[in-house]
C-alpha cells in the first residue's frame, strides 16, 4: 500500500510538471503581454523596461524557473489589468464559489441518492420512469439556458427572486438549483444503476432471508456498497461542477473564481487564467490521488493491477 | 464518459408489439431530426427567410409570430439589432455540426490509435498512455478552452482544439478495454503463431473487432460535443461573432430576458433537441449492435 501510494504520488507530480511547461508554453505563445499593458503614449524604452521587469528577457529555461519557484511559493502574478496578485484576487471569489458549489453539490448528492434508490427499489414504475425521464432531459438541455429560463420564470414573471447577483439566502436559489441540476443526472444514473447490481448479489438474498427489515437491507446495506460507483467518477463529477460553475457564476453574475476567469479571458488578462488553471490541475489531480487511495483500500486488486 | 442508461431497452423483454413501435420511435425521431438537422445546415442559404446577419433598426426586438405583436416575416422574433431567430439558428447549426464533426474524426482516430497500442501492446507503454487518459478525463475541456482563448485567440481552430486535447481520452479507454478482452482471443493468438507482426495484428485483426463500439461512442459524443460547443460560444469563447452560433444567440438574450425571451429561448430548444436526438441515437445502435456496453 505505501509502495502503491508513492508511485502514485510520483506520477501526480509527474503529470502536474507536463501541465505547467504546457501551460508555460501557451502562454508564451500568446506574444509580448507588454502590446497590452502600453498606452499610446508608452515608449519603446518602457516596453522594455517592462519586459526586464517580467523576467522577460531572460532564456526560456531560465523563465521556466523563475515561473515554476514562484509558484512553489504561491507567487502567480499580477493580474495585466487589475495590477493586483493574481493569488489575492483568486482567494477575494474563492468564499464565493465554495458556497454555490458546496451547497450545489449536497443538494444534488441528497437528491440523486433519494431519486437514485427509489428508481432502483422501484423499477419501471410511474416513479421510476419519471426520474428518468427527468435525467434525459437534463443531460441534454444546456445548463446556461435553464438558468436563463429560470430566471425568466421566476424573476421575470412571477418576480419572486432575484435575477443575479449576491446577498441574500434568495440569491441563492437559483444559481444552486439549476447548477445542482445539472450534475443531478449523472450522478442519480450510476446510483441507480449500481444500486440495482447490488440489490441482485448473494448478500442482499441472505440479508432478506435473515428477515431484516427492507429499509434497513435498502439504506444501510445496499446503498453502502451502491455508493463505490459514484466514487469512481469523482474526477469526472468534479471536472463538471468546475464546468458548471463557471457557466453558472456568468449567468447569474456571481462574484466567484469561475466569473474572474472568464471575464479575463474576455479582457486577455492571462495571469488569471493560468493562475485559475494551475489551482484547478492541483485540485484535479489531488482528488484523483485521493480517489486512487481509497478505491485501492477498499479494493486489493487495484494496488497490484494498475502500478 | 456518461452513464447512459437505455430507456427501450428494458421494455424489449416483454417484445410486445407496442414495446417495438416505441423502440423503432426512439430511432426513426432522432435519426430524423438529425438528418433535417445536416440538411438545413448544408442549405442554409435556401432554407433560412432572410440573411442570418441582416440588421433592421426598425424591427428591432419583434416577438415571435404567434405572440401578439409578432410578424409572419419573423416566424420566431428578431434580436436586439433586428436580425431574424429563425434564419440565425439555421445558420448556428453549421457551427455546431461543423465543430462536432470534426472533433468526433479527431478524437475518435487519436482514442483508436492509443487505445489499441495501449491495449495490445501492454506493459510500459500501456501503463504510460492510461495515466495520460486518466487526467485528460479529468481535467476540464473548459479550463483548456479559455487558455487556449486567451493565448492563440477564440477562432474556429481553437474551438476544434480544445475539444480534441482532452476528448481523445474516453475513446483510448473504451478501446483499450476491448482490446485487452480481443488480445486473448484465439483468431489473435493464431495470427502471432504464423508470425504476423503487431502492427498487422491491430489494424488487420483488433481494429476490425472494434468498430461496433467505435461507432456507437462517436454517436453517443455528439450531444456532449454540441453541448461544449454551446457553452463556450455562450461564454465567449467559442467561433467569434458575427458568425451566428446558438450558445452565442442564448447569451445575446440573456441581458433582455425581461423584454425578449425569445431570443434566448429558441436557440436553447435547437440545442436541446439535437442533444436529445443524438443521445437517444446512440442509444438505440447500441442496443442494436452491442448491448453489453450499457456502461458507457
Amino acid at each position: 500500500m505505501g509502495r502503491f501510494i508513492l508511485v502514485r504520488l510520483l506520477q501526480s507530480i509527474v503529470a502536474l510538471v507536463g501541465i505547467s511547461v504546457f501551460i508555460f508554453i501557451l502562454v508564451r505563445a500568446a506574444g509580448d503581454p507588454t502590446i497590452l499593458m502600453r498606452s499610446s503614449q508608452t515608449s519603446e524604452e518602457d516596453a522594455q523596461n517592462i519586459r526586464v521587469q517580467l523576467g522577460l528577457d531572460k532564456s526560456q529555461p531560465e523563465q521556466y524557473w523563475i515561473f515554476v519557484t514562484s509558484l512553489i511559493h504561491g507567487d502567480l502574478g499580477d493580474s495585466l489589468i487589475k495590477r493586483k496578485p493574481v493569488t489575492e484576487m483568486i482567494m477575494a471569489a474563492l468564499p464565493n464559489s465554495l458556497k454555490l458549489v458546496l451547497a450545489s453539490f449536497g443538494l444534488s448528492m441528497l437528491t440523486a441518492l433519494l431519486l437514485g434508490v427509489l428508481g432502483a427499489t422501484r423499477r419501471d414504475t410511474w416513479l421510476d420512469n419519471g426520474v428518468k425521464f427527468i435525467a434525459i432531459l437534463g443531460q441534454a438541455v444546456p445548463n446556461f439556458w435553464l438558468a436563463i429560463v429560470a430566471i425568466y420564470v421566476f424573476s421575470v414573471v412571477l418576480k419572486l427572486l432575484p435575477t443575479s447577483g449576491t446577498g441574500s439566502l434568495a440569491h441563492f436559489v437559483l444559481p444552486v438549483g439549476t447548477l445542482a441540476f445539472w450534475i443531478l443526472p449523472g450522478i442519480m444514473r450510476l446510483i441507480r444503476s449500481s444500486m440495482l447490481d447490488v440489490l441482485d448479489s448473494e448478500y442482499i438474498k441472505l440479508a432478506r432471508i435473515k428477515g431484516l427489515p427492507e429499509g434497513k437491507i435498502i439504506w444501510k446495506h445496499a446503498l453502502r456498497n451502491a455508493l463505490i460507483a459514484p466514487l469512481t467518477a469523482a474526477g469526472f463529477i468534479f471536472a463538471m461542477l468546475i464546468t458548471g460553475t463557471a457557466v453558472i457564476e456568468t449567468v447569474f453574475s456571481w462574484p466567484g473564481v469561475g466569473r474572474l476567469t472568464v471575464e479575463a479571458v474576455m479582457g486577455l488578462d492571462f495571469p488569471i487564467v493560468q493562475g485559475v488553471t494551475l489551482m484547478v490541475a492541483v485540485i484535479v489531480l489531488t482528488v484523483n490521488l485521493l480517489v486512487d487511495i481509497l478505491y485501492a483500500y477498499i479494493d486489493p486488486q487495484i494496488r497490484y493491477q494498475r502500478t | 464518459m456518461e452513464e447512459t442508461e437505455v430507456v427501450t431497452g428494458e421494455m424489449d423483454y416483454g417484445n410486445t408489439r407496442r414495446a417495438s413501435i416505441f423502440t423503432q420511435l426512439t430511432f426513426i425521431i432522432p435519426a430524423f431530426v438529425l438528418a433535417v438537422l445536416v440538411f438545413i445546415a448544408i442549405f442554409a442559404p435556401a432554407v433560412a427567410p432572410h440573411p442570418p446577419n441582416k440588421m433592421s433598426l426598425t424591427k428591432r426586438l419583434q416577438p415571435p409570430a404567434f405572440v401578439m405583436g409578432g410578424s409572419r416575416a419573423h416566424i420566431l422574433g428578431t434580436d436586439k439589432l433586428g436580425r431574424d431567430i429563425l434564419s440565425r439558428a439555421i445558420y448556428g447549426a453549421r457551427v455546431s455540426i461543423s465543430v462536432s464533426l470534426l472533433v468526433i474524426l479527431i478524437t475518435s482516430s487519436c482514442g483508436t490509435i492509443l487505445g489499441i497500442t495501449a491495449g495490445y501492446l501492454g506493459g510500459r507503454v500501456d501503463g504510460l498512455i492510461m495515466r495520460i487518459t486518466d487526467v485528460s478525463l479529468c481535467f476540464p475541456a473548459l479550463l483548456l478552452a479559455m487558455l487556449l482563448a486567451v493565448s492563440i485567440g477564440p477562432s474556429f481552430l481553437t474551438v476544434v482544439l480544445s475539444m480534441s486535447i482532452l476528448g481523445w481520452a474516453p475513446y483510448a479507454r473504451l478501446i483499450r478495454g476491448e482490446t485487452l478482452k480481443l488480445r486473448e482471443a484465439d483468431f489473435v493468438a493464431q495470427a502471432r503463431i504464423i508470425g504476423s507482426s503487431a502492427l498487422r495484428i491491430m489494424v488487420r485483426h483488433i481494429f476490425p473487432n472494434i468498430i461496433n463500439p467505435l461507432i456507437i461512442m462517436m454517436t453517443l459524443s455528439v450531444g456532449m460535443l454540441i453541448l461544449t460547443e454551446s457553452t463556450l460560444s455562450y461564454l465567449g469563447f467559442g467561433i467569434p461573432p458575427p458568425t451566428p452560433s446558438w450558445g452565442s444567440m442564448v447569451s445575446d438574450g440573456r441581458s433582455l430576458i425581461d423584454r425578449a425571451w425569445w431570443i434566448s429561448f429558441f436557440p436553447g430548444i435547437a440545442i436541446g433537441l439535437v442533444v436529445l436526438s443524438g443521445n437517444f441515437l446512440g442509444d438505440w445502435l447500441r442496443d442494436k449492435l452491442d448491448p453489453r456496453l450499457r456502461q458507457i
